[in-house]
Parts: structure tokens; sequence; C-alpha cells
């Protein structure tokens, strides 16, 4: 194929004549021709698709530089070889054989005159896409073909590519974990494999539809708003969560992420969603585990807080509602701050401890100081706990102040119970199992030990050994529930031999709960050395009797009732035969007479000498002298007589060691400081020492003391008390009471009367009883007991308060104060004063001043006000003395008197007395404006009136007209005046209506303004107004309206004597009107400005303005009915604005 | 024939005054507020005044006041016309150098009165109503 040839393939050339006559035209139709072909040539040269030719028999006829480029194979290789050899891929050039053959028998050709995509074989052997399209050549030269190729290969790889990515994405999108949606104008335009599982929806049902319609109805709308919003460009929130109704009825969390894309070339929304029912579930557990967790924490009976490096990060309720501080504030901070500052460096050092030694602390105990400023106690206990992570300390704490101040009262009700057994002058020790647990002072004393050592080593060891069997013995009998006597002596041996009798006095108690055996013990040493030293003297006495040299004899009722051996011996008879016979008959016959005769007369009562001498005449036959003392004495409660005889030397001897024993024992027992009273069997006195008289009142030796039943209150207390000693005295028992009796001089005193029996043996010896005085200790007790629940008593059901402070602290108060300020008496007694107070400066300033009043006069009082518990504060009087002269450090009793109603009251008085003193204010400047107003108007009247009547005749007619309108003008004058003053008693009555009506505002306001500049024509005021967004019509009153602004403009004018501007502004703010009118006049003096709408006030500096003092009162009740507010901004000379807003 | 200043700020008052002095056969002067009164009585001292109290500029207390000062003018009769109900302001008048007052509403026996006792010299005890 010819270059030339080739260029009919191109298509057909333009303008070639029908014949070659015409030479000229044949040849430019060649020069044209030439040039076209050249240009075509070009073409085909610099094409980047390859053109080929071929021959009917299949050989290359043509192959252009894009061929060789595309194909390898250079035009002069490829010219005249076989096509399909060249460019075919061997597994195609038969079907290419094929094809080629079947076109040239049938004219069929599958691949003519379309462009296909085949595989095409490169030089190099590759193969690779292009695009062919074919078409027949019929020429000259006979058939053939034309082929044109490109290479598609890139094409191909991207198509490729892409249909990879596509395959990825779709294989991404489908197995995706989570569903996926694309929506768009509200419609799911795509959904995926997943998106249809979770959401329970077949595919086909989503594509296609609205997928609100499965949101729970509370999620649709801000879904919805999402949605819009999103697509809008706004930034929304991507990741939310929503509920989805399934189908099947149940409602599903949904976790979904939105994004906004572009979708098909319009914007879109992708939302990857996954079901997270299970992980809401499971959070929702753990929340409700939190919650559980909190429930806990935070009804926990203690408080409890978290605190890492010392800072708060949890407290529960308690824990503020126990430090009484709130939770914000507990948060971030130091707890330590609110302990007491006294308690601080204590904590401290215990959270040092915690933090180096990491040990769980003790519980232990602190003052800490609330908000409210009241200390309370707290138990604490911080524990080193992991917390969130970190090391943190975990506190728990309760209050314990209440059981502190148990404690405390406890503690002081000990101290005072202490003090008083401390100073009792007996001991006292308490046995408790083994133990010996508590001994007091005098205890010890007795004892001779020092405290420690008494509750170490007890007493036992002090016991007389002799005594020993006995303790033993009823400590014994005591614990096998044996009646033992309570009472009975006993004797302490000490280190240097010195003994002390102590009487003991055993009883069972209860002691801190558990039955004791507390033991009273006195020191009995003295009595007992007394009644020793009596049983020594009587048995000296005795053996004195029994053995001297002299002999005794006693005779009553004639009878021998007692003979003594020396007696028997001296007669030299047996003392049987003595006390049978006498010793009459052993009598000197010498002396017969004698004996007899002053036997006779002694017996007659009559002066017998007591002494005399008698001889003997014994039975040797010897003659003894004996001397005999006869004397009658008291035996056993009757006279008898004594007798002794002895010899005379002898019986001088006897005596005298007779007398001073006997003298002996009388002062021991007149010394003793304890009444001391020998009784016989019968209760008679027989002695009594010296101060059994004193303390009776009576004279040594009264005789009115012989039947001691006159020292009784009454017969019956005689009999009892003399029952009750018999009885005891009978069993061996010492018996011990305290009894009222009467003196002498009738008085009642109190004794404390121990009585036993004279001899154990012979209980007929009858009683020794000890006597103390003890009536002032009764008194004591008695005066101690009554005067404290007197006081109590009283004390509460007064009717101020009263309260006992020291050093500004509640020791006592009573009922009635604890009621004024709403705490109980135990919360308040042991507190500050300060917090019945209200603040801290208040009460310090009182301590100061009320202070200085007691150290100046031992009293103070004021009035002041009191907080109450809840917070509310009240009016008291309140006085306080010292409890002792001037000192304020001996306690302050102060009372308290609650005068809140009587401040009220006088409150109420004075707000009453200033209501009357503005009326009365009100009614002078109603007088004086009425006066001023209704003068001017009538002088016009009635001088107008005299004119006509007494001039009328000489006045013109046009100036009688004219009078007569000044007639008319000064009635219409005081009609105004009239009707303003009834509009504003109308006003007040609140009888003034508001009928709104559509009106034109502009054209009104002109009015108006027009009004005011005609009522004053004198005015050198310019008045402007602005008038900005008034509609043509809006509902006012027009009354009102014309009341307000009437009266504005006119006053602005009237007090703007020097002229300047009077600015009339109307504009809409805020969805109201705003008036402003303005002027540059007088002013209002600022304090006035609050009395500015009171009816008939006028300022101060109004001079000589007429005014009534109504324009304003009428203008601002107009403005409250028209539901406005009206204001005012002015200073004196400063001109004023009022501003109505409506 | 006296000359008579009216001063008066109630215009048909001071007109109804004016009248009358004049039908009473008087040279009457009108001045409508105290400063136009002061400046006309002291332009030409009139043989009676007749004042307001309460008037803008200047009130009938201060012209008064003012006349006070002028030797010439001290002895010119000045009486008051008074709207007002507080006789102690009037009282006072008088301590200053008033004449007399009338209190309005005045009729036409008071004023004559007042004109026969300061213009004829004729004592007449009945200054005020």
């Amino acid at each position: 194929m010819a270059g030339a040839d080739n260029l009919s393939m191109l298509g057909p050339a333009p303008g070639i004549p029908a014949t070659t006559a015409d030479t000229a035209a044949l040849v430019e139709a060649v020069r044209q021709l030439q040039a076209r072909e050249s240009h075509l040539l070009g073409l085909l040269g610099s094409a980047p698709d390859s053109v080929l030719g071929m021959n009917t028999e299949g050989l290359v006829t043509d192959w252009n530089p894009g061929a060789q480029r595309i194909l390898g194979w250079t035009r002069e290789e490829a010219l005249g070889r076989r096509m399909s050899d060249l460019i075919i891929p061997l597994e195609y050039r038969e079907a290419h054989e094929q094809g080629m053959r079947r076109y040239l028998q049938t004219g069929v050709a599958r691949v003519l005159n379309r462009i296909i995509e085949i595989q095409a074989l490169h030089k190099d052997g590759h193969v690779f896409p292009v695009e062919l399209s074919i078409w027949q050549i019929a020429d000259d030269r006979g058939q053939g073909f034309g082929a044109f190729v490109r290479d598609v290969s890139e094409r191909h790889r991207a198509q490729e590519s892409l249909r990879n990515s596509e395959e990825r994405y779709r294989s991404v999108v489908e197995n995706l974990g989570e569903g996926m949606l694309v929506v768009q104008d509200g419609i799911v335009r795509f959904a995926n494999v997943k998106a249809s599982e979770v959401l329970r929806v077949p595919h086909e049902r989503l594509i296609g539809a609205d997928y609100l319609q499965w949101l729970h109805p509370e999620d649709r709308e801000i879904t919805r708003d999402r949605q819009r919003r999103r697509q809008a460009g706004e930034d929304v929130v991507e990741r939310y969560e929503l509920r989805w109704l399934s189908e099947d009825g149940g409602v599903r969390w949904l976790e979904t992420h939105a994004t906004r894309v572009t979708w098909e070339g319009r914007p879109a929304t992708i939302s990857f969603f996954a079901d997270i029912d299970e992980r809401r579930a499971m959070m929702e557990a753990m929340r409700r585990s939190e919650e559980r967790y909190r429930s806990v924490v935070e009804h926990l009976g203690e408080g409890m807080f978290v605190a890492h490096n010392n800072r708060i990060v949890f407290a529960n309720r308690q824990a503020s509602e126990i430090m009484r501080v709130p939770p914000d504030e507990l948060l971030g901070a130091d707890p330590v701050q609110w302990i007491h500052p006294d308690d601080r460096a204590a904590v401290l050092d215990l959270r040092a401890k915690l933090r180096t030694q990491q040990q769980i602390q003790e519980r232990y105990e602190t003052r800490h100081v609330g908000h409210d400023g009241v200390v309370r106690w707290l138990s604490i206990r911080p524990t080193p706990v992991a917390w969130e992570g970190s090391m943190a300390t975990l506190t728990f704490l309760s209050e314990i102040t209440e059981r502190k101040a148990m404690v405390e009262a406890l503690q002081r009700s000990e101290e005072r119970y202490r003090a008083v057994i401390e100073h009792v002058d007996s001991g006292m020790v308490v046995l408790q199992g083994d133990m010996l647990v508590y001994a007091n002072r005098r205890a010890a004393e007795i004892t001779r030990m020092d405290a420690d050592e008494i509750l170490k080593v007890g007493y036992l060891h002090r016991i007389h050994p002799e005594d020993h069997a006995i303790v033993q013995e009823r400590g014994r009998r005591r614990l096998a529930g044996e009646a033992v006597p309570n009472q009975y002596e006993i004797r302490l041996l000490f280190e240097d031999g010195s003994v002390t009798w102590i009487e003991l006095g055993v009883s069972v108690v209860p002691w801190n709960g558990q039955p004791a055996i507390i033991t009273f013990f006195t020191d009995i040493t003295e009595r007992k050395e007394m009644t020793l030293a009596l049983h020594r003297s009587e048995e000296r006495y005795r053996a004195v009797v029994e053995h001297s040299g002299e002999g005794m004899m006693v005779v009553q009722d004639a009878r021998f009732v007692f003979v003594n051996h020396r007696a028997a011996e001296l007669a030299q008879v047996s003392r049987e035969e003595l006390m049978r016979h006498g010793y009459l008959h052993r009598v000197h016959p010498d002396d017969h007479a004698m004996v007899d005769e002053r036997r006779r007369r002694r017996l007659a009562g009559e002066e017998v000498p007591s002494r005399y001498e008698v001889r003997l005449l014994l039975p040797d036959g010897a003659v003894r002298w004996i001397d005999i003392g006869v004397t009658v004495v008291p035996w056993d409660g009757a006279p008898a007589t004594l007798t002794f005889f002895s010899d005379v030397t002898e019986r001088k001897a006897l005596e005298g060691k007779l007398t001073e024993t006997l003298e002996e024992r009388e002062t021991i027992l007149e010394n003793t400081s304890v009444g001391i009273a020998f009784l016989n069997a019968q209760g008679r006195l027989r002695w009594g020492n010296r101060t059994i008289y004193d303390m009776f009142a009576a004279a040594q030796g009264d005789e009115r003391l012989q039947s001691i039943e006159v020292l009784y209150l009454s017969r019956q207390q005689y009999l009892e008390v003399g029952d009750d000693v018999t009885r005891a005295i009978t069993r061996g028992q010492t018996f011990q009471t305290e009894l009222q009796m009467r003196r002498l001089d009738g008085e009642t005193i109190w004794v404390a009367l121990s009585a036993k029996a004279v001899s154990l043996r012979d209980v007929t010896q009858g009683a020794l009883c000890v006597l103390t005085d003890i009536t002032q200790r009764r008194k004591l007790e008695e005066t101690l007991q009554r005067t404290s629940s007197e006081r109590e008593a009283i004390l509460n059901s007064a009717l101020v308060g009263i309260v006992l402070s020291l050093h500004r602290r509640h020791e006592w108060v009573n009922e009635k104060f604890a009621e004024m300020v709403g705490y109980t008496r135990e919360e308040l007694i042991g507190q500050s004063s300060r917090i019945i107070h209200v603040d801290d400066a208040q009460w310090e300033s009182l301590g100061a001043v009320t202070r200085q009043a007691l150290e100046a006069t031992g009293t103070y009082s004021t009035e002041r006000q009191l907080k109450r518990r809840n917070g509310e504060l009240f009016w008291v009087q309140m006085a306080g003395r010292c409890v002792r002269g001037n000192d304020p450090a001996s306690g302050v009793i102060w009372t308290f008197l609650d005068i809140t109603q009587r401040r009220k009251a006088e409150q109420d008085t004075r707000a009453a007395l200033e209501q009357q003193k503005e009326l009365n204010e009100l009614r002078t400047r109603f007088v004086a404006m009425t006066s001023h107003e209704f003068r001017t108007p009538l002088a016009t009247i009635l001088s107008s009136a005299e004119l006509l009547k007494y001039y009328g005749d000489r006045l013109p007619e046009t100036e009688k007209a004219e009078v007569i309108k000044t007639i008319e003008n000064g009635v219409h004058r005081m009609t105004r005046m009239l009707d303003r003053v009834l509009l504003l008693g109308k006003a007040e009555a609140q009888m003034l209506e508001f009928r709104p009506a559509p009106l034109d505002l502009a054209a009104l306001c002109h009015s108006l303004v027009e009004d005011a500049r005609t009522q004053q024509p004198g005015s050198r005021c310019e008045v402007v107004t602005e008038f900005s967004g008034i509609p043509d019509s809006a509902p006012f009153d027009e009354k009102l309206l014309r009341h307000i602004f009437g009266n504005l403009l006119s006053n602005a004018i009237k007090y703007s004597p020097q002229g300047g501007q009077v600015r009339f502004r109307i504009y809409p703010e805020d969805g109201q009107w705003v008036f402003q009118v303005a002027d540059q006049g007088i002013g209002i003096p600022a304090e006035e400005i609050p009395h500015l709408f009171e009816s008939f006030h006028r300022a101060s500096n109004v001079g000589d303005i007429q005014g009534t003092g109504l324009g304003l009162a009428i203008v601002k009740n107009s403005v409250d009915l028209h539901g406005g507010q009206i204001s005012v901004a002015s200073s004196a000379g400063q001109g004023t604005c009022f501003t109505v807003r409506i | 024939m006296a000359r008579i200043l009216v001063i008066e700020d109630e215009a048909p008052i001071r007109a109804n005054l004016v009248r009358f002095v004049t039908l009473e056969g008087h040279d009457a002067q009108e001045a409508a507020d105290g400063r136009a009164g002061l400046d006309a009585a002291l332009a030409q001292p009139p043989d009676l005044i007749f004042c307001d109290v309460m008037m803008p500029q200047m009130n009938g207390l201060e012209v008064l006041a003012a006349l006070q000062l002028e030797v010439r003018l001290q002895r010119v009769p000045f009486v008051f016309l008074s709207a007002s109900a507080e006789p102690e302001r009037l009282e006072e008048a008088l301590r200053l150098g008033a004449s007399g007052y009338v209190t309005k509403p005045f009729n036409f026996a008071q004023l004559r009165a007042v004109l026969q006792q300061h213009l004829t010299g004729q004592a007449n005890p009945q200054q005020a109503a």
C-alpha cells in the first residue's frame, strides 16, 4: 500500500474534478491534493495511536510511527509481513484468520466498523490490551483493511485498580463489624449486611426508607435535627447513642458515629453503628454496683472521706454532716484545717506516722470546729488504702461529742463523789473478786500506806494476827451467803508495833456494774482504847474489890447482896455464911448496941456518922478492930447499904489506891469529845461524861437526865430505840444509828448513837452509849439537798432564761433558756456562749463591754440580739451579776428576757406615728395648696363681678364682655382644679379605669406638646420631639396618656424658668414603649426624689412657681394603671428627665 | 390723681385691678412679675403699690426688700395682695415695711379703703379684711 493511496482511508478527497479536461483545474486539484496528503501524513506520523494497513492476504501494507511505538516493530520490519504474526497473540490467531476468511467469503464481519477491545502482542512478546477499530478499504489496488490500534493498558490498569478498590471497599463494608447506613435527604441510600442484622430490618426494606421511623420516639427529634444541621455543614456531635425500635418490639441501644460525606456527588450522612445493648447492660450493671457502693458509703453511719496527699478527693454525705462543712468545700481541702487548734499538732503528728510507717492507726479522738463554730468531738480512724491507683488515706469518722460529754459528766460526777468519799472521815475500800479496786485517801491513811500501795497489796497484811481468823471466817461465811454481822472491829498491827483499832462496815454494792464488797472503816482506836481502859479499870476495880484488904458488904432490904472475899476473911466466916447470916454475930458483944442503933437510925433516914469502928470477936477469940464505913449507894437501881471494913492501916492504903484509879478513869472519860453514857439495864443514865451534859444543854449531874426519855422526841421513839438497842446488845452487836433528839432547852439535835453492852458476858450491866452531835453535818446535808433540788426546780420554772456562765461557758442553764435558744440543756452546758450570739464580732464586743462593767460594778445589763439554733434572731434583755463581788471569774449569773414582742410593738408604734405624721403633713400641704389655688381664681371672679356691679355703666361693651370672660375663665380654672383633686382621690381610691383603645400615638403626643406650650405662653422653652418607630395605631388609654404627658410636659416647661430645651422622645425598646421628657430646668434635690410622687408634695426649690403638688401623683397613678414604670433622673440645678416605660 | 403700680402675675386679676384703679380716677401702671414691677417703681416712683406675693422672677417680699433699700421709695405705701393662707408670712411682711395686705379674693370696698387711707392721708383703721 503506497503512502498516497492510504489517504483515501481518511475519507473522500475534496473537490476532485470529474474530468481531466480542465488542466488548470486539474493541476490545482492535484496541488490541493498533494497539500492535503502531506498534511495528513504529518498527522499520521505524529498520531499517538497506531494506524495500520493490511491487504486481504493479511499482509501489512501500512505502519505509522505510532504503531512502531505501541507495537515495537519498525515500519521496515513490519511492511509485507503477516499482520497476525506480528501483533495477534498466539491464542487469538486462529480466530483472526477465520474471521477474515469468513468476511472475504460472506461479507459478514463481527469486528468491522466498531471499536473492540482485544489483546495485542508486542514485539518483545508481552501481551497488552488495545482498543481496535477496523474498517474496509476498497481502492484501485483491490480490497484491504485499515486498523486503528490504541494502547489501553493504562486505562485497564486504572480500571483494574478501581475494581480492586471497589471490591476491597465492598468487602470492608459488608464485613464490617458495625452496621453502616448512608442517609441522604432523610432516606437510606445504602445499608450494609451488618446493618440489617443489627437493625433487624431486611435490606430491601431499609433501602429507600425513612430510618427515623425505627428510632425511639424520644430520639427522633434530636436525630432529625442533628441530621439537618450536619447536612447544613454545622459541627454536630458525631458520636452519640440512640434507641432503635426493633420490629420485634424490643428497644436496642445503638452507638452511632455519623459523619457528613459526599455520596454520588451530593451531601449525605454515613452512620456507623453497633448494638451496644450488651455494653450498655454491663455499664448499667456497673453503674448500679457503683450506686450500691455509693449508697452504702453515703448511708454508712460513719462519715468517710478519702484524702490523697492530704486533700480530700471523696467524702460521703455523713462526713460533711459530721464535720459541718458543705460537701463542695470538703473536696480538695485539707481536713486538718477543721481540727481544733489545740489538737492540730497531735493530728499532724499522727498523720506523719501514718505516712512513714504505713500502719493502721488506732482510732483516736480529737476536737473539731465546723462551720457553725461549735466544738465537737470526733472519733477518727485513718487507714491507708489504694484509691484509683495510688495510695491514699481512707478515714472514717463519727461524732462522739455526746459520748464525750457524758463521759465528762460522769467524770465530774465521779470527781464530786470522790471528793466526798475522799474527805469523809471513814476509810473506804472496794473489793471486787480478789482485787482491791478502790481505796480512798482516808483508807490509805488509816492503813498507813500510800494510795497506790494499798491498791497493789491490799490491807489484809495489816490485820493483827489475832484477828486474822475472824476476818477470814466472816469472809468465808459471807461468800457462802450466810448472814454475817456487817459491822465488827478488828485491829491493825503496824511495823512499829503500834496497833490501831478499826471498825469495819461491810456491804455488797454494785461497782462499775459488778457486785463488789465495799468496806468502810473507821479508826476507833481511841474509842477502843477508852473502852479497854474502862475494862481494865473495871477489872482493876474488881480485883481491888475482891482482893483488897478491906472487906466489903452490900446490904439491901436487910439482905446481904454482896460480900467480898476480904470481908469474909476479916470476919473469919465463909462468904456464903456471911451472905446468909451477916456479920453481926461476930460483932463484939460490947459493940452490939451501937451497931444496932446506928443501923436503925440510918434506915430511919437519920444522920448517922458513916464511919465508926467496931470490934469483931473472932472464933479463935481474937478481937479485931475493924474500921467500918457505911454508905448508902444505889445498887442495881435501888438504894443499898455499902459497908467497908478494914484494918485501919491497910484500909488507908487501899483507899488511896482506889481513889486514884477512879480519878484516872473519870479524867479519861470526861475528856473525850464524844458523849459517853452508861445506862443501866433499865435504860437509866448511870453515868454520863461532861460532853453528854453539854450536848443536851444540861448542867453536870442534872437530875432530869436520870431518865433519858426526856431526850427523845416522843415516847414512841424512846421505846423503839430502846428496843433496838436492847436487841442489838443482847446479840453482842454494836447498835449504831443516827437520830434526832431533844435537848433540855427544847432544841432538836442530830445525834450519831453507838451503843453496846458494857460487858459482853453480862448484858445486865447495862449499855455503853457513845453519842456524837452531828446536827451541823445533818443540817448541811439537808440544806444542800434541799437547796440544790429547790434551786433546780425554781430556776427551771422561771419565766426568764437563766445561765450560770464561767469564763463565757455555760456551766448551767435552765429549761427556759434552752427553750429560748432552741438547744437542749445538755447541748448548752459546757458549750461556749458564742453559739447563741449573732457572730464573732458581736460576741467579742459584748465580752469586752461585759467584762469591764462586771469588774466595775458586778452587774451588767443590755438589750441584744441573739441567735437561735435555727438561725433566727431575737431580742433579749440580758442582765448579768457576778457570783462573787466584782469578779467575773467567779462565774456570772445571767438572766435573759425575750423582748422580741416588745421590740416589735415599739417598732409598730413608731411606724404608726410616722404614718400619722405623714398624714398630717399631707393635710397641711393640701390646705396650703387649696388656699392658694382657689383664692387666685376666686379673686379674678369676685373682682370681675364687682367691676360689673359697681362700674358696669361706665364700661364699654367690649370691655364688659372681656370681664365676663374672665369670670368664666376663673370658674373653669377652679373646675379644673377640683377635677384634679377628684381625679387623684379617685386614683388613690383605685377607681380610675384603664380602657385601652387604638389611637394615633404620634398625633396625640404632638397635640399634648401643643397644649403644654399654649398653657404657658410666656415660657422661653423650646420643645423638641423625637418620635421613632411609632406605628399608625397602637392600643393606649388616651385619657391616661393625657394625664401622664400633659403633666410631665407642662412641668418640664414650668420648672424651666430660664428656658432651655425640653426634649420629648418616644422609641421602642425590649418590647416596650419608652417615653422620655427631659428638661434643663431647676431639677429636683436628690433627697426629695423618694417623695416625688406623693400627693401635694412639692420640692423645696420650687420657689414661687405655682403648682398643686398633684400632677406627679396623678402621673404615677396613671402609669401604674397602664402597667408601666416611671423613673426619674435629676439633681438640683441639673435638669430633670422622666422616663416612662409602657 | 395718683400713680398706682399694680404688680401681679395673674393676667385677669391684674387687668381688673388696672380697670378698678383707672375707674377710681387714678393713673394705673402694671407689671407682670416682680422684676418688672421693681424696674417700673425705680423708673418712676408711684404713689402706691399693689403687689402680689407669689410671682416668678422675684416674689413680692423680694420686691419690697429691694424697694426698702431706695430712700426715695421707702415711704411709698406698699400693699400686698395675697392668696396665701399663711398669715405669718404676711405679718412678717408688715414687719419688713409693708403698709398693709389684702387677702384674695378681695372686694373693691377693701381696696377703696386702702386708697383712701394712703392717698388722702386720713387714718383708716380698717386696713384689711
